[in-house]
């Protein structure tokens, strides 16, 4: 039986998906507002990105939600990795903000939104803050626990060797945590995507959110699903991204 | 550290106690202050004291809202969690099948759904459909990956051992599979949880009118803030406890691994 | 009269795709007695394995005319009551402690809560592992996780206990210790064993009959009788004699 190769396997099971699309939304009587079949969509993400489509200042407002991506993940990867290294080389320290810690994963960023439009008004800001909050634990609990299980033999060789602690750090911890550092950063980048573009469909002002709420609201169908197709790739790139740099590292 | 860890042993208990206590009330005293002093607006930021009072009143008003947003909650993890219990179970039938599939559910965990709740608008609404489908959608995905995985922690050499020990198939499943596939379930059951919940609160905040998510809008386009801070207190509250059952479950099934 | 008797057996596998037969097992007979040390002893892809999971009904062999009888009755499947069997890995379940694991074997049969706690901790004091009861299996070594295999196997109490390499993935010197533990508890419990090895060492030290196996396709080169007295001296010149012996064969 497994004479395909999975890969193979795979793509034939995509094409089916989207042959019985096609053909079923060509025959049965469904609106054309509810559904629309697979060329048309393709057709549409053609034109959108080719700016010929109704879809309004297309380019404009992916730019924004990008640099929300961009932006809010950034500030992820940094924080996130410092306060996670914070936590794994202070044994009190890190003690000590673990339950703290947990609570604020336990609770459902969701709910804060509100707070966080009251506060910080309309615009990036909120929307990028927000997608910190949303993935910034992952970050944490995977840097600390990368480096929590470095064995400290190694570092006790690189100070016997006279290695400073700037080398060590480099040479030694850095490389040893990457792995896990970059599963988290993976995680973290997808959890800020969703937390972005919940924040743009949730209080809706500009980015690639506004344009699918533009949609959903004329209810120009296809437009939409096009839309939607164009930033669920965007979220998949990334990741995709990210799953290629922690094949590469740990080579 | 993380979420599945076990708690270090606390040979600083005192210390690390004391660092506790001297953040939350460093975090305290700041809002307090802030709104005191008049830093921000207190439209936008109620102070701690208003706060803490409008915890009752706020709590009642909003169990009507909590029953629909928890009813929605359990059928939605329910639908689920067996949903993805039988496609997880399918996809283990042959390693094959597993290598096939899984990157195709990896990919369902990975996208935005939150992206698709234009489109389940379109399909089924603005009411319950839409909460409890969307819900469901976000908790069968990390749940089907956790099944699959589960699947793959049990040894071909231990179902050998229990045909040699004379176990029936079902009394294999009992005691040979189910138990090796438990640590794996939990923590996808973990996984589920959270995104079933979040699920439901996003949606209810976009376009509901009933549940928590809507009652929160509402406090905050009507800026009544003390009551916001306290609605969302008590749905952390709730949410957190959730959580630590579920947790130190996960951590109490999955003890015997190394 | 024998236990354990196996004629004629054949088994191979047919390729369909290339119309090929594969033989692993040709015209096998050999024989085992009650109370008997039978070793099976060949090179890797002898069929010895297989030949073992025959004979506990894991495997179907190709049919008439072999035929293989335990007591006097073919073999059909495994049969939990008569036969017990040893892997290589130890195959304890991680979630249960020592003791949970040798009961597991009990709890298909006939037995009360008490009487396969009684039963279980007395094969535990056979293999000296009585103070781990309560350990789990990740927190033993590769020379504790066989005991304790080896203890579940006893705790069946079976007339034929089937051992398939158990001591393989050890180091030398718990394969010895352990070899003498098994040879004790033989002689205390005199039941059949069955032990596959492709070590000559261990098949002289161990077996009173061996049965040297040939590869591809697998036959019986030859039977030895081992008479060798116990203890057994390895390096000794009468030990280094049958090794001779065996590598030897025709």
């Amino acid at each position: 039986m497994p004479r395909i190769s999975p890969a193979v396997a795979r793509a034939a099971i995509v094409l089916c998906i989207l042959a019985v699309w096609e053909i079923t939304t060509h025959l049965s009587s469904a609106s054309r507002i509810l559904i629309a079949p697979p060329s048309e969509i393709f057709w549409q993400v053609v034109n959108i990105l080719a700016t010929t489509s109704n879809v309004p200042k297309f380019y404009p407002n992916a730019w924004i939600t990008i640099q929300e991506f961009i932006g809010a993940f950034v500030i992820t990867a940094a924080l996130g990795v410092a306060l996670g290294f914070l936590f794994a080389s202070s044994k009190l320290i890190g003690d000590a903000f673990e339950p703290i810690l947990l609570v604020l994963y336990a609770i459902p960023k969701v709910i804060l939104y509100p707070l966080f439009v009251l506060m910080l008004g309309i615009g990036m800001v909120p929307k990028i803050i927000f997608g910190i909050t949303v993935g910034i634990f992952v970050v944490i609990f995977n840097t600390s626990a990368a480096v929590r299980q470095i064995d400290p033999d190694y570092v006790k060789l690189a100070y016997s060797l006279g290695y400073g602690r700037l080398m060590t750090f480099f040479k030694i911890i850095l490389p040893a945590a990457a792995p896990t550092i970059l599963a988290g950063l993976r995680l973290g980048f997808g959890y800020t995507v969703i937390g972005v573009m919940a924040a743009e469909l949730l209080v809706v002002t500009d980015g690639l959110g506004s344009l699918i709420d533009w949609a959903s609201f004329n209810y120009y169908t296809p437009q939409l699903y096009g839309l939607i197709f164009i930033t669920l790739t965007i979220g998949v790139a990334g990741n995709s991204l990210f799953s290629v740099l922690e094949r590469r590292w740990v080579r | 550290m993380g979420p599945m860890s076990a708690i270090a042993p606390r040979t600083h208990s005192w210390a690390v106690l004391a660092i506790q206590v001297a953040f939350v009330a460093a975090i305290l005293a700041m809002w307090q202050f802030s709104v005191s002093l008049g830093w921000i607006d207190s439209l936008f930021l109620a102070a701690p004291l208003a706060t803490a009072r409008a915890l009752i009143p706020t709590t009642i008003l909003a169990e009507p809202h909590l029953a629909a947003t928890f009813s929605a909650f359990a059928v939605a993890l329910v639908t689920g969690v067996l949903a993805a219990l039988v496609v997880g179970l399918l996809v283990n039938t042959s390693r094959y099948t597993y290598t096939v599939f899984m990157p195709l559910l990896v990919l369902g965990v990975i996208i935005p759904k939150v992206t698709l709740l234009p489109l389940f608008v379109l399909w089924f609404g603005i009411e319950k459909a839409t909460i409890v489908v969307y819900g469901a959608l976000s908790a069968f995905f990390p749940m089907v990956v956790n099944v699959s995985a589960a699947g793959q922690e049990v040894k071909p050499a231990q179902i050998t051992l229990a045909r040699v020990m004379g176990y029936s198939k079902i009394q294999t499943y009992r005691k040979v599979i189910i138990p090796a596939m438990l640590p794996v379930l939990t923590s996808g059951l973990f996984y589920a949880c959270n995104a079933a919940l979040m699920g439901v609160f996003i949606v209810e905040l976009a376009l509901a009118r009933f549940g928590i998510g809507a009652f929160v809008r509402n406090l905050a386009t009507t800026f009544r803030t003390p009551e916001l801070y306290a609605a969302i207190i008590l749905t952390s509250l709730i949410t957190v406890i959730i959580n630590m059952l579920l947790w130190s479950l996960a951590r109490r099934l999955g003890r015997w691994r190394a | 009269m024998a236990i354990i008797e196996a004629t004629s057996i054949r088994k191979s596998f047919f390729d369909a795709a290339t119309g090929r037969e594969t033989v692993i097992l040709d015209n096998i007979s050999i024989s085992a007695t009650e109370n008997d040390f039978l070793i099976l002893l060949g090179p890797s892809g002898s069929g010895k394995s297989t030949f073992l999971n025959i004979i506990a009904g894991l495997t179907p062999h190709n049919g008439a005319p072999g035929q293989v009888r335990v007591h006097g009755q073919p073999v059909l499947g495994p049969n939990p009551k008569l036969i017990a069997y040893m892997f290589q890995d130890s195959v304890l379940l991680p979630w249960r402690t020592v003791i949970k694991n040798i009961e597991f074997g009990l709890e298909a049969q006939p037995l009360s809560k008490e009487q396969r706690r009684k039963r279980a901790l007395k094969y535990l004091d056979m293999v000296g592992l009585r103070d781990f009861a309560d350990y789990y299996p990740r927190q033993l070594s590769g020379g504790m996780a066989q005991r304790v295999a080896l203890c579940r196997a006893l705790a069946l109490e079976t007339d034929i206990i089937l051992m398939d390499e158990p001591f393989g993935a050890l180091d030398e010197q718990s394969r010895i210790i352990l070899g003498d533990e098994l040879v004790q508890i033989w002689r205390k419990i005199r039941r059949t064993f069955v032990f596959v090895t492709h070590s000559l060492t261990e098949a002289v030290y161990l077996g009173e009959r061996i049965a040297v196996f040939t590869a591809r396709p697998g036959k019986i080169k030859t039977e030895i009788k081992n008479d060798l007295c116990r203890p057994r001296a390895i390096g000794s010149p009468e030990f280094n004699r049958m090794v001779d012996t065996l590598w030897a064969a025709p």
